[in-house]
């Protein structure tokens, strides 16, 4: 980190640098301004040029109202405490045990899954058709299936859950990055020796010091999980939707005085974040509070092995879950007839992957070309970002980097409809760029994101070195550098497709309908009547990060096999020369 | 002023017939030449496979034969399309516009018109229009009322049947009264599509016609002072109904085809669609039990023509136009009924058609759970467009 090269310091650089990491958050905000004008009823492309409170009057008494913003702050709110208190109990419980190890192996492949796909093999699994309800039909004795709502219920139960699956496991991610950067083995050791159990010695010690660092994570899940479209078209309450999808359903009724309608609801969806997350840091602030005594009062606590098995179980059981998701959605690829209460398909047929396949081939190349271009770019602006960071001013980096997640801690559904508004004026919707640059700015983050611990781990040494001998910084950085990083690098690609496959409202708003990804198909499809076609969506949707997933896996063990032949450059920008 | 116009219009006829007598070949040929190489953006429904898959097969054709490039937008309501050309208009995009082709018919017909969206008149300048006879399929040019004036082209017609599994309802109802009645003794067997999906605000249309003692009073433009009125014997049958519906009423599906896998799965016994061969073709897809049928009320179920349009602003009108030419042709329409294809019935008339094409429709073997025509009966016709809007709101405000 303090030792940084030449060319890093040059002024161009800055100005490059600056620039990437102001063009994300400046789209951001000019999105919010294209939003703000037609809700308060200016847009003069659909031919509103005068300012007025119609379209917040008309919100004000849309029938349903209270009820759905409830229902979405509900929801959020809910999702996001599950999954960090489902994360806390993972910390606590599986800590250096094997299940530690095996998530961490788990996660990427797991993560790669599309919250879209997750959502249909979530339904696939708890509808009252479902398959759960297929395994008690035989023992209860059902004819058909339960007339009870296990999914799209009102209260957005069902909708939780799958949020949970796919957030949980992020935070956990999130977490053990955390842990790796916190020293816990000692501090749970200082704690133990003081004579605390392991789990106290964890909420009071090492959760302290973690929290922090994952914070920021939070409140993205937190912001997702208020505004998120895709998943609740395919699981969440319809009657009445929450109202990010009325939003949805607004802008693209035919009445053009319904745009400005949709403008004013996704205004009053940023209030609702906001207020999720002013609410979400009070509840921080009160448990600080309230939990002080707590946490100096000396409690040592007793060692419970039922709670440390009954969270282990849980996390399993939270693991299998996701897993069955993904054999109920490829067992629905290959079932012919599967009538409840069968609970294995009663005829067996390839004929959904013969027949419907040759019609997945468009959505797919489309699906590719957009997530590997929004990858490609996305990882060239990261590089050039970390390679010209102002390292030496951390507050502006941090301001930087801050900036970056301006994206993913604000509702997609404002400031993608305000940018939609820029891109119906200049004509510009309907164009593979805008579709792009609309994935970019969910892509860079997480390109970012992923990147930049790797970078800040990288030995300048090794770059010291190769200019020492050759002299050229350039060469140094394509020949020595990125060889280097060449497994974040591809760890990075693999999440930028992954990240990319699984958007739904950025290829819908910039794409003017006419472009069709895995993921937006999907979820038409969720809501037709084809289980199998549906299934074969959600499987290929799965199917697409994991294989890239398994490359980037690959790719170590691969380059290793080539340097061993060539020099002995280490492969893995992980290993640094000498243990400090 | 209106005599001005029909006069204008008459003159306008009257000239296009001598004109086209002549340049009709001509110019048809003109517009084969300009259409290949362009690309047309047909903007359809994409919720049925069975759709999905007959423009598939259908730009396979256009390909070969044309040179044209058909590329099927799927929308899951055409309602937003209407909402994105005029959008377009607006913001004065004029040409170059982002659909070419849309499949609409009813309240988005009306609106597509009276803002000016639509290309033409063109359809009865199409060498297929020859095989359309307005008398014997009156819907053909008469879109819910509306006058279509050339301006659309019919594809196909729909006529809502309901769906019953005869395992477990071998004596359907007969009426929605008796609908309401089953309900009752068989509380969550059905269920309806919660508007304003299309085949739900037809089952409000439905059962508003049947039970109102004014159904003559719907064929008339919605309004306030009597709506009320004419409305409420439907607002206490719904009131009735709902608790015994499915999920006791809190919850509807989002669409008819959803409904699909709930008959598959005995959650539901009766159902209902707007296409008499959609179940026979889920019967052969394998995504229902070959128990299922289809019936219609004996006092007649809601029917209508569903229509094809080109946009004022679209960039590719005379690929378009031939599209739509080969859409009507009865080798399309021939494949779009077979039932193992769509099984969408024709618009053309047989007695247009000649002996073996009229022979090769009548041959046409219907699905195990498709109606023949006598037994789909006379269809009522569509209530004023601007009912749609109406009860939709009205069943918005009160069932959600």
């Amino acid at each position: 980190m303090s030792a940084v090269s030449n060319h890093n310091q040059s002024k161009p650089g800055y100005t490059l640098a600056y620039s990437i990491a102001l063009i994300f958050p400046a789209i951001t905000i000019a999105g919010f301004a294209g939003v703000s004008l037609p809700a308060f009823g200016w847009f003069p492309a659909l031919g509103f040029e005068s300012f007025s409170l119609t379209p917040w009057q008309t919100l004000m008494t849309t029938p349903g109202l209270w009820e759905m913003v409830l229902t979405t702050l509900f929801v959020g709110l809910t999702a996001t405490a599950l999954s960090l208190l489902l994360t806390c109990i993972f910390a606590i419980s599986c800590w250096q045990t094997r299940i530690w190890s095996i998530t961490s192996k788990a996660l990427a492949p797991l993560l790669a899954i599309p919250h879209s796909a997750l959502a249909i093999g979530v339904l696939f699994l708890l509808a009252p058709s479902g398959l759960f309800s297929r395994l008690l039909a035989g023992p209860l004795d059902w004819a058909r299936p339960p007339d009870v709502l296990s999914v799209n219920d009102p209260l957005g139960l069902s909708l939780i859950v799958t949020l949970v699956l796919k957030e949980a496991p992020f935070l956990c991610l999130m977490l053990m990055s955390a842990v790796s950067q916190t020293p816990v083995r000692r501090l749970v050791l200082a704690g133990r020796s003081l004579g605390y159990t392991t789990a106290q010695s964890w909420l009071k010690l090492a959760w302290p010091q973690i929290y922090p660092k994952i914070r920021l994570p939070v409140f993205i899940v937190l912001a997702f999980s208020l505004s998120v479209v895709d998943v609740s078209l395919i699981i969440g309450p319809n009657l009445p939707p929450l109202l990010p999808v009325q939003v949805l359903f607004w802008q693209q009724d035919p009445e053009a005085s319904l745009y400005l309608l949709a403008a004013a609801g996704s205004l009053l969806l940023l209030g609702i974040v906001l207020t999720g997350a002013g609410m979400w840091l009070g509840a921080e602030a009160a448990l600080k509070r309230y939990l002080r005594t707590w946490m100096t009062a000396g409690y040592r606590g007793h060692r419970n092995p039922v709670l440390v098995h009954a969270g282990r179980s849980t996390w399993i059981v939270m693991l299998f879950m996701a897993l069955a998701t993904l054999v109920v959605v490829s067992l629905w690829t290959v079932a012919w007839r599967w009538r409840f209460p069968n609970i294995l398909p009663s005829v067996w047929s390839l004929k959904s992957w013969l027949d419907d396949f040759p019609r997945l081939i468009d959505p797919l190349m489309t699906t590719l070309v957009i997530a590997f271009a929004s990858a490609v770019i996305g990882i060239v602006l990261s590089v050039m970002c970390l390679e010209f960071r102002p390292t030496h001013k951390p507050w502006k980096m941090r301001l930087m980097t801050a900036f970056f997640y301006l994206p993913l801690l604000l509702p997609q559904m404002t400031f993608l409809l305000g940018i939609q508004a820029f891109l119906v004026s200049f004509h510009w919707d309907g164009t593979l760029t805008a579709v792009i640059a609309c994935h970019l700015l969910f892509v860079f983050p997480y390109c970012y994101l992923s990147l930049a611990g790797s970078w800040e781990q990288y030995d300048q040494r090794y770059s010291h070195v190769g200019k020492l001998l050759c002299g050229c910084p350039w060469k140094t950085f394509w020949q020595v550098k990125i060889p280097i990083l060449l497994t974040p690098l591809m760890t990075t690609l693999a999440l930028g497709i992954a990240v990319s496959t699984a958007l739904y409202l950025p290829t819908l708003m910039a794409g003017a309908g006419r472009f069709e990804t895995l993921t937006t198909e999907a979820v038409a499809l969720a809501t037709g009547g084809n289980r199998r076609l549906l299934a074969l969506y959600a499987l290929m949707q799965m199917l697409i990060p994991m294989l890239f997933f398994a490359l980037a896996l690959l790719t170590p063990k691969w380059s290793q096999l080539k340097h061993r032949k060539d020099s002995s450059v280490p492969a893995s920008g992980r290993t640094p020369l000498y243990e400090p | 002023m209106p005599l001005q116009k029909s006069l204008k219009k008459l003159i306008t006829c009257a000239c296009l017939l001598a004109v086209s007598a002549f340049s009709y070949a001509n110019s048809w040929q003109e517009t084969l030449q300009e259409a290949r190489g362009q690309t047309v953006y047909m903007n359809a429904w994409g919720g049925s496979e069975s759709v999905n898959d007959y423009l598939f097969w259908a730009s396979h054709q256009l390909k070969d034969r044309y040179g044209i490039i058909l590329r099927h937008v799927k929308v899951d309501n055409i309602s937003t399309v209407v909402s994105r050309i005029l959008a377009e208009k607006t913001a004065g995009r004029d040409t170059n516009g982002s659909v070419d082709l849309v499949w609409i018919n009813g309240e988005n017909f009306r609106a597509m018109k009276s803002n000016n969206l639509l290309f033409g008149p063109f359809a009865n300048d199409l060498p297929n229009w020859r095989f359309i006879d307005p008398q014997d399929k009156p819907t053909t040019v008469m879109d819910f009322g509306e006058p279509t004036d050339g301006l659309e082209a019919p594809w196909g017609m729909a006529q809502l049947v309901f769906i019953n599994d005869t395992e477990t309802v071998p004596n359907p109802p007969d009426s929605v009264q008796e609908l309401l009645a089953f309900s009752q003794k068989n509380p969550g067997l059905f269920t309806y599509p919660a508007p304003p999906d299309f085949i739900g605000t037809t089952f409000l249309k439905q059962a508003l016609s049947e039970l109102t003692p004014h159904p003559e009073r719907l064929l008339q433009p919605v309004s306030e002072e009597d709506f009320d009125q004419v409305t409420q014997p439907l607002w206490n049958y719904l009131d009735k109904l709902h608790p015994n519906l499915w999920r006791s009423g809190r919850t509807f599906p989002t669409s008819a085809t959803t409904m699909i896998p709930l008959l598959d799965d005995g959650e539901l016994a009766i159902s209902l669609t707007f296409n008499p061969n959609e179940v026979s073709a889920a019967i052969n897809k394998g995504q229902l039990p070959d128990t299922m049928r289809t019936y219609v009320h004996s006092n007649g179920t809601i029917g209508n023509t569903h229509f094809l349009a080109i946009p004022y602003n679209s960039s590719a009108k005379a690929a378009a136009e031939v599209v739509i030419n080969f859409l009507m042709s009865p080798e399309a329409q021939l494949h779009k009924a077979d039932p193992k294809v769509w099984g969408d019935p024709t618009v053309l008339s047989t007695g247009k058609l000649d002996t073996a094409q009229a022979k090769a429709f009548q041959n046409q073997k219907l699905g195990i759970a498709t109606l023949h025509p006598e037994e789909l009966g006379t269809p009522r016709p569509e209530p004023d467009p601007s009912w749609v809007d109406a009860l939709e709101k009205a069943w918005l405000q009160r069932y959600r």
